[in-house]
Protein backbone atom coordinates (compact mmCIF):
# COMPACT_ATOMS: atom_id res chain seq x y z
CA UNK A 1 0.00 0.00 0.00
CA UNK A 2 1.26 3.82 -1.17
CA UNK A 3 1.18 6.44 0.83
CA UNK A 4 -1.66 7.82 -1.34
CA UNK A 5 -3.48 4.98 -0.60
CA UNK A 6 -2.83 4.97 2.97
CA UNK A 7 -4.31 8.16 3.37
CA UNK A 8 -7.54 7.06 1.32
CA UNK A 9 -8.00 4.57 3.58
CA UNK A 10 -7.69 6.69 7.04
CA UNK A 11 -11.00 8.62 5.52
CA UNK A 12 -12.82 5.64 6.40
CA UNK A 13 -11.87 6.76 9.93
CA UNK A 14 -11.64 10.54 10.07
CA UNK A 15 -14.72 11.04 7.65
CA UNK A 16 -16.30 7.74 8.16
CA UNK A 17 -16.00 6.52 11.54
CA UNK A 18 -19.43 7.42 13.84
CA UNK A 19 -17.12 7.97 16.85
CA UNK A 20 -14.86 10.96 15.56
CA UNK A 21 -16.41 13.01 12.64
CA UNK A 22 -18.83 10.51 10.58
CA UNK A 23 -22.16 11.76 10.87
CA UNK A 24 -25.11 9.71 8.37
CA UNK A 25 -25.74 11.70 5.07
CA UNK A 26 -28.40 10.94 2.22
CA UNK A 27 -28.00 11.16 -0.98
CA UNK A 28 -31.05 12.27 -3.39
CA UNK A 29 -30.18 11.60 -7.02
CA UNK A 30 -32.55 13.80 -9.42
CA UNK A 31 -34.16 10.69 -10.79
CA UNK A 32 -35.58 9.76 -7.19
CA UNK A 33 -32.52 6.96 -6.47
CA UNK A 34 -31.99 7.74 -2.22
CA UNK A 35 -28.30 6.60 -1.60
CA UNK A 36 -27.95 6.33 2.14
CA UNK A 37 -25.66 4.38 4.96
CA UNK A 38 -23.10 6.94 3.89
CA UNK A 39 -21.40 8.10 6.47
CA UNK A 40 -19.69 11.70 5.95
CA UNK A 41 -18.09 14.95 7.95
CA UNK A 42 -20.48 17.76 7.93
CA UNK A 43 -18.72 21.88 8.67
CA UNK A 44 -21.95 23.07 9.80
CA UNK A 45 -20.89 27.45 9.51
CA UNK A 46 -18.22 29.07 7.81
CA UNK A 47 -16.33 32.45 7.91
CA UNK A 48 -16.22 34.66 4.90
CA UNK A 49 -15.94 38.09 4.59
CA UNK A 50 -18.63 40.19 2.54
CA UNK A 51 -18.14 42.40 0.06
CA UNK A 52 -17.88 45.16 2.10
CA UNK A 53 -14.72 43.43 4.20
CA UNK A 54 -17.04 42.32 7.08
CA UNK A 55 -16.16 39.24 8.71
CA UNK A 56 -19.00 36.80 9.14
CA UNK A 57 -20.04 33.09 10.55
CA UNK A 58 -22.45 31.97 8.08
CA UNK A 59 -24.17 28.65 8.41
CA UNK A 60 -23.75 27.30 5.35
CA UNK A 61 -23.44 23.17 5.74
CA UNK A 62 -20.38 21.88 4.22
CA UNK A 63 -20.42 18.01 3.36
CA UNK A 64 -17.11 15.70 2.82
CA UNK A 65 -17.65 12.17 2.26
CA UNK A 66 -15.14 9.28 0.99
CA UNK A 67 -15.26 9.24 -3.16
CA UNK A 68 -14.86 5.50 -2.83
CA UNK A 69 -18.17 5.00 -0.61
CA UNK A 70 -20.39 6.04 -2.78
CA UNK A 71 -21.72 4.60 -5.71
CA UNK A 72 -22.58 7.34 -7.96
CA UNK A 73 -20.88 10.55 -7.57
CA UNK A 74 -23.65 13.85 -7.28
CA UNK A 75 -22.65 16.54 -9.77
CA UNK A 76 -24.04 20.21 -9.07
CA UNK A 77 -24.20 20.18 -13.08
CA UNK A 78 -25.90 17.43 -14.22
CA UNK A 79 -29.58 17.69 -15.20
CA UNK A 80 -31.64 17.94 -12.24
CA UNK A 81 -31.27 18.39 -8.55
CA UNK A 82 -29.71 16.26 -5.85
CA UNK A 83 -30.90 16.54 -2.33
CA UNK A 84 -28.94 16.11 0.71
CA UNK A 85 -29.97 15.40 3.98
CA UNK A 86 -27.77 16.26 7.06
CA UNK A 87 -28.50 15.69 10.80
CA UNK A 88 -29.81 19.01 12.16
CA UNK A 89 -27.11 19.26 15.07
CA UNK A 90 -23.47 17.56 14.81
CA UNK A 91 -25.12 14.20 16.15
CA UNK A 92 -26.16 10.91 14.63
CA UNK A 93 -29.26 11.14 16.47
CA UNK A 94 -30.62 14.32 15.46
CA UNK A 95 -33.35 15.24 13.42
CA UNK A 96 -32.64 16.07 9.48
CA UNK A 97 -32.44 18.52 7.32
CA UNK A 98 -33.07 18.88 3.63
CA UNK A 99 -30.92 21.02 1.31
CA UNK A 100 -30.00 20.67 -2.51
CA UNK A 101 -26.25 20.60 -3.97
CA UNK A 102 -26.26 24.02 -4.73
CA UNK A 103 -22.85 24.72 -6.65
CA UNK A 104 -20.27 22.08 -8.10
CA UNK A 105 -18.78 19.84 -5.89
CA UNK A 106 -14.40 19.74 -4.61
CA UNK A 107 -13.25 17.03 -5.92
CA UNK A 108 -10.88 15.79 -3.36
CA UNK A 109 -9.13 13.86 -6.93
CA UNK A 110 -5.98 12.11 -5.67
CA UNK A 111 -6.91 12.17 -1.81
CA UNK A 112 -10.00 10.13 -2.11
CA UNK A 113 -12.96 13.01 -1.02
CA UNK A 114 -15.46 15.08 -2.47
CA UNK A 115 -16.84 17.88 -0.32
CA UNK A 116 -20.30 19.48 -1.14
CA UNK A 117 -21.71 22.98 -0.82
CA UNK A 118 -25.30 22.46 0.36
CA UNK A 119 -28.33 25.18 -0.32
CA UNK A 120 -30.67 25.96 2.07
CA UNK A 121 -34.45 24.97 1.07
CA UNK A 122 -37.52 25.74 2.32
CA UNK A 123 -41.16 24.36 2.16
CA UNK A 124 -42.78 25.56 -1.21
CA UNK B 1 -34.76 73.96 14.14
CA UNK B 2 -35.13 70.76 12.41
CA UNK B 3 -34.37 70.47 8.97
CA UNK B 4 -36.83 69.33 6.81
CA UNK B 5 -34.80 66.54 5.13
CA UNK B 6 -35.09 65.05 8.70
CA UNK B 7 -38.94 65.27 8.53
CA UNK B 8 -39.22 63.85 5.39
CA UNK B 9 -36.60 60.76 5.76
CA UNK B 10 -39.30 60.05 8.95
CA UNK B 11 -42.35 60.67 6.62
CA UNK B 12 -41.10 58.04 4.34
CA UNK B 13 -39.82 55.63 6.79
CA UNK B 14 -43.44 55.89 7.85
CA UNK B 15 -45.23 55.69 4.63
CA UNK B 16 -43.50 52.40 4.67
CA UNK B 17 -43.92 51.06 7.34
CA UNK B 18 -47.79 51.59 7.12
CA UNK B 19 -47.86 50.14 3.50
CA UNK B 20 -46.08 46.72 4.36
CA UNK B 21 -48.38 44.61 5.26
CA UNK B 22 -46.18 42.38 6.58
CA UNK B 23 -44.16 42.48 3.10
CA UNK B 24 -41.09 43.91 3.62
CA UNK B 25 -39.41 45.18 7.06
CA UNK B 26 -38.43 48.76 7.27
CA UNK B 27 -35.03 50.57 8.89
CA UNK B 28 -34.21 53.98 8.60
CA UNK B 29 -30.63 53.61 8.43
CA UNK B 30 -28.00 51.90 6.32
CA UNK B 31 -27.12 48.97 7.99
CA UNK B 32 -24.28 47.56 5.89
CA UNK B 33 -23.35 44.65 8.79
CA UNK B 34 -26.99 43.01 7.68
CA UNK B 35 -27.18 39.44 8.15
CA UNK B 36 -29.25 37.21 5.01
CA UNK B 37 -30.91 34.79 7.69
CA UNK B 38 -31.80 37.68 9.79
CA UNK B 39 -34.72 39.74 7.53
CA UNK B 40 -35.72 35.82 6.76
CA UNK B 41 -39.09 35.81 8.52
CA UNK B 42 -40.20 38.42 5.72
CA UNK B 43 -37.09 37.47 3.20
CA UNK B 44 -37.06 41.43 2.01
CA UNK B 45 -35.81 44.66 3.68
CA UNK B 46 -35.79 48.25 2.87
CA UNK B 47 -33.75 50.81 4.41
CA UNK B 48 -34.23 54.58 4.06
CA UNK B 49 -31.49 57.26 4.66
CA UNK B 50 -30.70 60.84 3.44
CA UNK B 51 -28.41 60.43 0.60
CA UNK B 52 -27.47 64.26 0.41
CA UNK B 53 -28.53 67.28 -1.01
CA UNK B 54 -27.86 70.89 -2.27
CA UNK B 55 -28.92 74.52 -2.31
CA UNK B 56 -28.74 77.24 -5.28
CA UNK B 57 -27.19 80.08 -4.18
CA UNK B 58 -28.84 83.32 -3.14
CA UNK B 59 -26.97 86.12 -3.51
CA UNK B 60 -28.27 87.57 -0.16
CA UNK B 61 -27.09 84.75 1.31
CA UNK B 62 -30.30 84.69 3.79
CA UNK B 63 -32.20 82.42 1.66
CA UNK B 64 -34.87 81.29 1.14
CA UNK B 65 -32.76 77.69 1.63
CA UNK B 66 -34.59 75.66 -1.16
CA UNK B 67 -32.96 72.04 -0.53
CA UNK B 68 -33.16 69.71 -3.27
CA UNK B 69 -32.52 66.04 -1.39
CA UNK B 70 -32.35 63.14 -2.48
CA UNK B 71 -32.68 60.13 -0.17
CA UNK B 72 -31.85 56.52 -1.19
CA UNK B 73 -34.21 53.58 -0.37
CA UNK B 74 -32.14 50.40 0.09
CA UNK B 75 -34.05 47.26 -0.85
CA UNK B 76 -33.09 43.65 0.04
CA UNK B 77 -34.26 40.50 -0.46
CA UNK B 78 -33.18 37.02 0.10
CA UNK B 79 -34.75 33.80 -0.63
CA UNK B 80 -33.79 30.10 0.17
CA UNK B 81 -34.61 27.64 -2.72
CA UNK B 82 -38.04 25.94 -2.72
CA UNK B 83 -39.12 22.46 -2.70
CA UNK B 84 -41.52 20.37 -1.51
CA UNK B 85 -39.73 19.57 1.61
CA UNK B 86 -43.09 17.09 2.87
CA UNK B 87 -42.40 15.18 -0.08
CA UNK B 88 -38.32 14.69 0.21
CA UNK B 89 -38.90 14.12 4.26
CA UNK B 90 -41.54 11.25 3.75
CA UNK B 91 -39.58 8.10 4.13
CA UNK B 92 -42.11 6.05 2.64
CA UNK B 93 -42.19 8.63 -0.85
CA UNK B 94 -41.46 6.62 -3.88
CA UNK B 95 -38.49 6.68 -6.29
CA UNK B 96 -41.14 8.82 -8.85
CA UNK B 97 -42.52 10.87 -6.14
CA UNK B 98 -38.93 12.17 -5.05
CA UNK B 99 -37.72 12.64 -8.57
CA UNK B 100 -41.17 14.98 -8.78
CA UNK B 101 -40.24 16.99 -5.74
CA UNK B 102 -36.70 17.30 -7.00
CA UNK B 103 -37.83 18.41 -10.56
CA UNK B 104 -39.97 21.38 -9.19
CA UNK B 105 -37.25 22.80 -6.95
CA UNK B 106 -36.95 26.58 -7.23
CA UNK B 107 -33.34 27.51 -7.46
CA UNK B 108 -32.57 30.26 -4.97
CA UNK B 109 -31.62 32.83 -7.43
CA UNK B 110 -34.50 32.54 -9.40
CA UNK B 111 -36.82 33.35 -6.30
CA UNK B 112 -34.92 36.33 -5.31
CA UNK B 113 -34.73 37.67 -8.14
CA UNK B 114 -38.35 37.97 -8.82
CA UNK B 115 -39.09 38.54 -5.16
CA UNK B 116 -36.56 41.86 -5.18
CA UNK B 117 -38.59 42.65 -8.55
CA UNK B 118 -41.94 41.95 -6.57
CA UNK B 119 -40.22 44.28 -3.39
CA UNK B 120 -39.37 47.41 -6.33
CA UNK B 121 -43.17 47.46 -7.67
CA UNK B 122 -44.10 47.57 -3.86
CA UNK B 123 -42.17 50.24 -2.81
CA UNK B 124 -42.28 52.44 -6.32
CA UNK B 125 -45.94 52.42 -5.79
CA UNK B 126 -46.27 53.43 -2.37
CA UNK B 127 -43.78 56.48 -2.37
CA UNK B 128 -45.02 57.34 -6.08
CA UNK B 129 -48.70 57.23 -5.18
CA UNK B 130 -50.76 60.26 -5.90
CA UNK B 131 -52.30 60.68 -2.74
CA UNK B 132 -48.54 60.53 -1.77
CA UNK B 133 -47.60 63.60 -3.46
CA UNK B 134 -46.58 65.16 -0.05
CA UNK B 135 -45.43 61.71 1.21
CA UNK B 136 -47.92 61.75 4.07
CA UNK B 137 -46.96 65.58 5.53
CA UNK B 138 -49.23 68.39 6.11
CA UNK B 139 -46.99 70.64 4.73
CA UNK B 140 -46.42 70.57 0.93
CA UNK B 141 -43.09 68.74 -0.31
CA UNK B 142 -41.95 69.60 -4.35
CA UNK B 143 -40.78 67.53 -6.76
CA UNK B 144 -41.20 63.99 -5.31
CA UNK B 145 -39.74 62.20 -7.54
CA UNK B 146 -37.98 58.44 -8.19
CA UNK B 147 -35.06 59.72 -10.90
CA UNK B 148 -33.18 56.28 -10.58
CA UNK B 149 -33.76 52.62 -9.86
CA UNK B 150 -30.31 50.53 -9.77
CA UNK B 151 -30.93 46.66 -9.39
CA UNK B 152 -27.56 44.62 -8.56
CA UNK B 153 -26.93 40.82 -9.59
CA UNK B 154 -28.16 38.09 -6.73
CA UNK B 155 -25.18 36.38 -5.17
CA UNK B 156 -25.04 34.29 -2.07
CA UNK B 157 -24.48 35.12 1.15
CA UNK B 158 -24.40 31.85 3.58
CA UNK B 159 -26.86 29.22 2.59
CA UNK B 160 -29.52 32.13 0.77
CA UNK B 161 -29.16 33.92 -2.13
CA UNK B 162 -29.55 37.64 -1.95
CA UNK B 163 -30.42 40.57 -4.49
CA UNK B 164 -30.63 44.41 -3.54
CA UNK B 165 -31.70 47.54 -5.42
CA UNK B 166 -31.47 51.24 -4.68
CA UNK B 167 -33.84 54.06 -5.62
CA UNK B 168 -33.04 57.59 -5.74
CA UNK B 169 -36.39 59.71 -4.23
CA UNK B 170 -35.80 63.49 -4.87
CA UNK B 171 -38.07 66.16 -3.80
CA UNK B 172 -37.63 69.92 -2.62
CA UNK B 173 -38.12 71.28 0.36
CA UNK B 174 -37.03 75.26 1.53
CA UNK B 175 -35.40 74.55 4.70
CA UNK B 176 -35.82 77.40 7.73
CA UNK B 177 -33.07 78.34 9.51
CA UNK B 178 -32.73 80.34 13.19
CA UNK B 179 -31.56 83.69 12.37
CA UNK B 180 -30.62 86.84 14.72
CA UNK B 181 -31.14 89.25 11.87
CA UNK B 182 -33.15 91.96 13.28
CA UNK B 183 -34.73 93.39 10.06
CA UNK B 184 -38.02 94.42 11.89
CA UNK B 185 -36.11 96.75 13.98
CA UNK B 186 -32.74 97.33 12.46
CA UNK B 187 -31.27 100.88 13.38
CA UNK B 188 -31.82 103.62 10.70
CA UNK B 189 -29.01 106.31 10.73
CA UNK B 190 -30.74 108.99 9.42
CA UNK B 191 -28.20 111.38 8.01
CA UNK B 192 -28.64 114.60 5.57
CA UNK B 193 -27.26 113.47 1.95
CA UNK B 194 -27.73 116.88 -0.33
CA UNK B 195 -28.01 116.10 -3.90
CA UNK B 196 -25.99 118.37 -6.06
CA UNK B 197 -28.87 120.81 -7.38
CA UNK B 198 -31.79 119.49 -4.94
CA UNK B 199 -32.01 120.81 -1.60
CA UNK B 200 -35.08 119.18 -0.42
CA UNK B 201 -33.64 115.12 -1.45
CA UNK B 202 -32.87 112.91 2.21
CA UNK B 203 -31.53 109.87 1.90
CA UNK B 204 -31.33 107.50 4.47
CA UNK B 205 -28.77 104.59 5.15
CA UNK B 206 -30.11 101.26 7.47
CA UNK B 207 -27.41 99.59 8.99
CA UNK B 208 -27.65 95.84 10.07
CA UNK B 209 -26.96 94.48 13.32
CA UNK B 210 -25.71 90.60 13.34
Amino acid sequence: MNLRELAESHLGVTLENANHFGLPIVFISPSGVTYDAIQGQVLYDTRAVTDLGVEIIAHNPVVTVRKSSLTRVPLASEKGTWAVKIPATPSPTASTETYILGRQSEDGGSLGFVRFYLSKTVQS
Amino acid sequence: MTMHFRTIKDAIETLLVNAASGQYRVRGYPDQAFNAAEFADTDRLVQVYYDGGNFPNTSSGRGPYDHRMTFKIQLIASRAAQCDLTVLNDLSATQGQLAAALAAVEPAAKGVDDSIDELIDLVFNVLMDGDNLHLGLSDPVGSRWIERIEKQEPYARGDRAVAEATMDLTCRRTEEVPTTDLLGTVDVIKTDIQNQGDTAARASVEVETT
